[in-house]
């Protein structure tokens, strides 16, 4: 330590003065593109309000470094937003405790709770249990997940690709897999979320092989197994509403304002199908509000306003924001009903984004974590039909040894 | 007073106390660039060491046991294989195009950042989708960066090459010495200090290859094209810190040892010019040569072109080349208002940087050409600055910020551009060392010894005015196309161009039109500066070999004139 200040007593010397006095809110938000633009039109309608100077700044996939890096820091913002609990859950020393927002259902105030304290306020959240279709192209809605398979199969043989999938981006895949463990067994996805290394358990295996049997139809995907795995999302959805050479797209809410400007079709959605007497799986995910340290008036005014109802309702009117509170109800298309089933409490509590919960060296990324595990998964039952047990087999391990390194 | 070098003069004047060398001069002129260079190189770089080393080489071992980071390792060595293949096939093209004046073009890449060429060749590649599949994506990177430091090659080589007097070739042959030989003793010479400058250019471009990675290969190839600096980014707080610092000194070292290698063509001596060149022999294959490498160099900055001129729905659905056109995409770019404020800051920043740079970089680089110290310092030096020259970003980041923390600089405009300006001294003292030792003795000794007014190191200055634009001007092309740097030490507080576009890649498809016209509008600014410039780009470039005489004979005579 001692040498470490001999360094930052040298390097002061030369960069005295080079400092800049820190005026105004800094936010960082993970959006870009149209969603950051929405997201600004909300910041300045706060600083309409009470003449705050904000800077708002796109953090990307980075994120993780403005809130709470260790190894290479990197400037910290006054309020950032922020996708997963496991941030916060890392950042919380650097984070300001805040009052629980009243209206919001108590399940979600837990999953921002650390050391008995609130860490975040929910800005948004999101409904991944869907499929989204072009009526025009697909016969009728499945009525479970076997008639889906055999649907799809029927499509596939036909030579007519029913499912468009963005799996350059990892995090689809892995919704894919936590809708299936959701159904086939929530009590264990709840003790993963929480932590537990249960990557062993049967259900695991289940729901990968679930999975798996999508996945391995041949002709499934639009363009084949190496193109879905170069689509990222809105290339998916491009495809199905606009090129047609898809009927459905499995995904979430937000998907809906992508849909309206890149897809000339009519768009409409069904919940990600599961089989007779499992529960019906509802993944959701959400943004959350943080207020780093030292904390402002300002940075707790803006996350007051962050949460609540005039804060979301402009841009819940154009879709892609779902809201907690019941008050914000004018949403587009039939959004409203998604978002009166995310506030419902159920009864095993709201199951959040399990890849998003995870730490450590199963934290997805583009190359890494969860993202890298599930890509391998689909590139090789996709590649292998015959093979997906093997496949199972593999990626159980991946999952199972990620903690340690692997070798 | 004609024909002063010919004959011996004898100077009968008592000796002028005020111009005599000072021993400890040379070391005032190197003490700013030596604070810089050792405050934000040389002691994180250290440290690093330092700390990589806690626990004997246990944590070499342990993170050289995982097989992603050895996957990391193997393909940052391909990259500094590649960088000498690229400065290879340059020479090989310089060589068939023959004297042509439109070269130049070839190295206006070098303005473009490595970000918008990956974007470029991603919308290229894009629609056959081999090409972005786990193997083709690593002819898709190569190209890139083929398409970016080739074409400098290219036109450092044709300049080498221009500069061979023909007299001297003629007389080789004439003597009867074989090919290869006057390959040996005539036009390898000639070549290499400037050829060994480029490649270490392309050395240190491919010891950092970072965003281009980045951007160019989808997510599920990420793993696949992994380097050491992208997995250190990747993996870094699963790491424990001499891990980290492990895996970042690995990246420095691998990249030092490829940067020896070119300090010994360094190390030579640079060649003064003594006869004018002679007019351009033009050769028909060459001709159509360079009509074709242009149209290849044009073609990703068309793409780009294309693709932002049409409407963000436009390019989702189809090709640059489809239908669809209009402004909306530059519309979008500028809306949020966010590529605005990072054109401004950047561009500030870069323009700091670069004058910066020149205040410290030039007294320092006119200490090692003719501060008169010991060869073997001189030598030790220029291996050091080297070295130094290719210190990648991640392995002093960690210090570096843990330092700017601690002083509430993180984020700071002011300590992010003096950090720049740190890692551009290096690479600019030896191009201006270069040029300066260039410089006819006569006019240093002029200044010096005799009774001549004036700062000899003005009159270097003054004599090597290409190198110093050239030197300027590239600290502003690296400062503004910078990723990496920005994006470890000011995050996206620093409002750097690149992360404005690279943020937008995560719904690529529908908004590559957006980036592309962002894209466009970063690339115009350093582009047309490079254009500008280009002459005097290449004359600072290769002054070791291609200065120009006429204007140091056209001085001389109106002096001789008075």
């Amino acid at each position: 330590m001692r040498r470490r200040e001999a360094l930052s007593t040298l390097a002061l010397l030369t960069l005295a003065g080079c400092g800049t006095g820190r005026d105004g809110l800094r936010v960082v938000a993970v959006w870009n593109g149209w969603e950051l633009t929405q997201f600004r039109d909300v910041l300045n309608a706060f600083s309409r309000r009470g003449s705050w100077k904000v800077s708002l700044l796109s953090a990307g996939n980075d994120i993780g470094a403005l809130v709470g890096n260790r190894v290479a820091k990197t400037a910290a913002p006054d309020v950032a937003l922020v996708q997963r609990p496991q941030l916060v859950a890392a950042a919380r020393r650097r984070l300001m405790p805040l009052d629980p927002v009243p209206g919001v259902p108590a399940d979600w105030t837990r999953l921002l709770t650390f050391d008995g304290q609130v860490h975040g306020s929910w800005f948004k959240v999101s409904h991944k249990s869907l499929v989204w279709y072009r009526p025009d192209m697909l016969p009728r809605e499945p009525a479970d997940w076997d008639d889906w398979v055999a649907l799809c199969r029927d499509m596939a043989g036909r030579g007519r690709p029913p499912l468009a999938l963005g799996a350059a981006d990892g995090w689809v895949l892995t919704d894919w897999f936590e809708n299936a463990l959701l159904s086939i067994d929530p009590g264990t996805y709840g003790r993963l979320a929480g932590g537990a290394a249960l990557w062993g358990h049967p259900s695991v295996a289940a729901a990968l092989a679930r999975i798996g049997e999508m996945w391995s139809i041949p002709g499934v995907f639009a363009g084949g197994r190496r193109r879905a795995l170069l689509t990222q999302y809105d290339g998916a959805l491009v495809d199905v509403f606009e090129h047609g050479s898809a009927a459905m797209v499995p995904g979430a809410d937000f998907y809906y304002p992508i849909i309206r400007q890149n897809g000339s079709a009519p768009a409409r959605w069904f919940r990600f199908p599961h089989r007779p007497g499992e529960q019906r799986p509802l993944l959701a995910a959400g943004d959350a509000a943080v207020l780093l340290r030292p904390a402002s008036a300002a940075g707790r005014a803006l996350i007051a306003w962050l949460g609540s109802p005039e804060a979301v309702r402009p841009w819940a009117s154009k879709g892609g924001l779902l809201s907690l509170d019941p008050r914000v109800n004018d949403y587009p298309g039939d959004l409203s009903r998604l978002a009166a089933e995310i506030r419902q409490d159920t009864p095993g509590g709201v199951t959040f984004d399990l890849s998003d919960q995870l730490g450590g060296r199963l934290t997805g990324s583009d190359g890494r974590g969860t993202w890298r595990i599930f890509q391998e998964f689909f590139a090789a039952v996709a590649e292998r039909p015959s093979a997906v047990a093997v496949a199972v087999r593999r990626a159980v391990a991946a999952l199972d040894g990620a903690p340690r390194r692997p070798s | 007073m004609s024909g002063a070098g010919l004959i011996p003069r004898e100077d009968t004047r008592a000796p002028v106390r005020g111009h005599r060398p000072r021993p400890w001069r040379p070391m005032v002129y190197l003490l700013p660039a030596g604070l810089l260079v050792g405050i934000v190189l040389v002691v994180p770089l250290a440290w690093a060491v330092v700390d990589s080393l806690h626990g004997g080489l246990r944590n070499y071992a342990d993170v050289l046991r995982d097989g992603q980071v050895r996957h990391a390792v193997y393909n940052s060595l391909f990259w500094l294989v590649l960088a000498p293949v690229v400065c290879v096939f340059g020479l090989l093209l310089a060589w068939t195009i023959g004297a042509h004046r439109r070269i130049g073009v070839l190295a206006a890449p070098i303005a473009v950042s490595a970000l918008v060429t990956g974007l470029a060749f991603r919308l290229i590649a894009q629609p056959g989708d081999f090409l972005l599949g786990p193997t083709g994506i690593w002819l898709v990177l190569g190209l890139a960066f083929a398409w970016q430091w080739a074409g400098l090659a290219v036109v450092v080589f044709r300049s080498g090459l221009n500069a061979i007097p023909p007299g001297l070739v003629r007389m080789a042959k004439a003597f009867g010495v074989s090919r290869a030989w006057r390959l040996r003793t005539v036009i390898g010479p000639a070549l290499l200090p400037a050829g060994a400058l480029v490649l270490i250019i392309a050395l240190v471009a491919a010891a950092r290859v970072f965003d281009l990675i980045l951007i160019a290969a989808p997510g599920s190839d990420q793993a696949a094209v992994d380097v050491i600096g992208l997995h250190w980014w990747r993996f870094r707080d699963d790491l424990r810190s001499g891990e980290s610092a492990a895996l970042t000194v690995m990246q420095f070292a691998i990249a030092a040892i490829a940067a020896l290698v070119g300090l010994w063509g360094l190390s030579r001596e640079w060649p003064t010019r003594s006869e004018p060149p002679a007019p351009p022999r033009k050769r028909r294959r060459g001709r159509v040569v360079v009509v074709l490498a242009v149209a290849l160099w044009v073609l990703p900055l068309f793409v780009l072109l294309m693709t932002s001129l049409h409407t963000p729905r436009a390019a989702a659905a189809g090709g640059w080349w489809s239908g669809g056109f209009g402004l909306d995409s530059y519309r979008r770019a500028f809306q949020s208002g966010e590529l605005a404020g990072a054109l401004v800051n950047t561009g500030a920043r870069s323009v700091f940087a670069a004058v910066l740079l020149l205040v410290v970089a030039v007294p320092a680089a006119y200490a090692l050409a003719w501060g008169g110290l010991p060869r073997r310092v001189n030598r030790a030096l220029i291996a050091v600055t080297t070295v130094v020259a290719v210190v990648p970003p991640q392995t002093v980041i960690v210090e570096l910020g843990q330092v700017f923390d601690r002083m509430h600089l993180l984020g700071a405009p002011t300590a992010l551009t003096v950090v720049h300006t740190a890692f551009g001294v290096p690479l600019a003292v030896l191009l201006l060392r270069a040029s300066f030792a260039s410089v006819p003795r006569e006019v240093v000794h002029a200044r010096r010894y005799d009774a001549e007014p004036g700062s000899p190191l003005f009159a270097v200055v003054r004599e090597s005015l290409p190198a110093l634009v050239t030197v300027a001007v590239l600290e502003f092309v690296l400062v503004w196309n910078d990723y990496v740097v920005g994006l470890l030490l000011g995050g996206p507080e620093s409002g750097q161009v690149t992360f404005v576009l690279s943020d937008q890649a995560r719904q690529f498809v529908t908004s590559e039109s957006v980036m592309a016209a962002g894209a466009v509008v970063a690339t115009v600014i350093p582009l047309g500066l490079v254009v500008a410039t280009g002459n005097w780009l290449v004359r600072g470039f290769t002054s070791g070999v291609g200065r120009e005489p006429a204007r140091t004979e056209v001085r001389r005579s109106t002096r001789e004139a008075e």
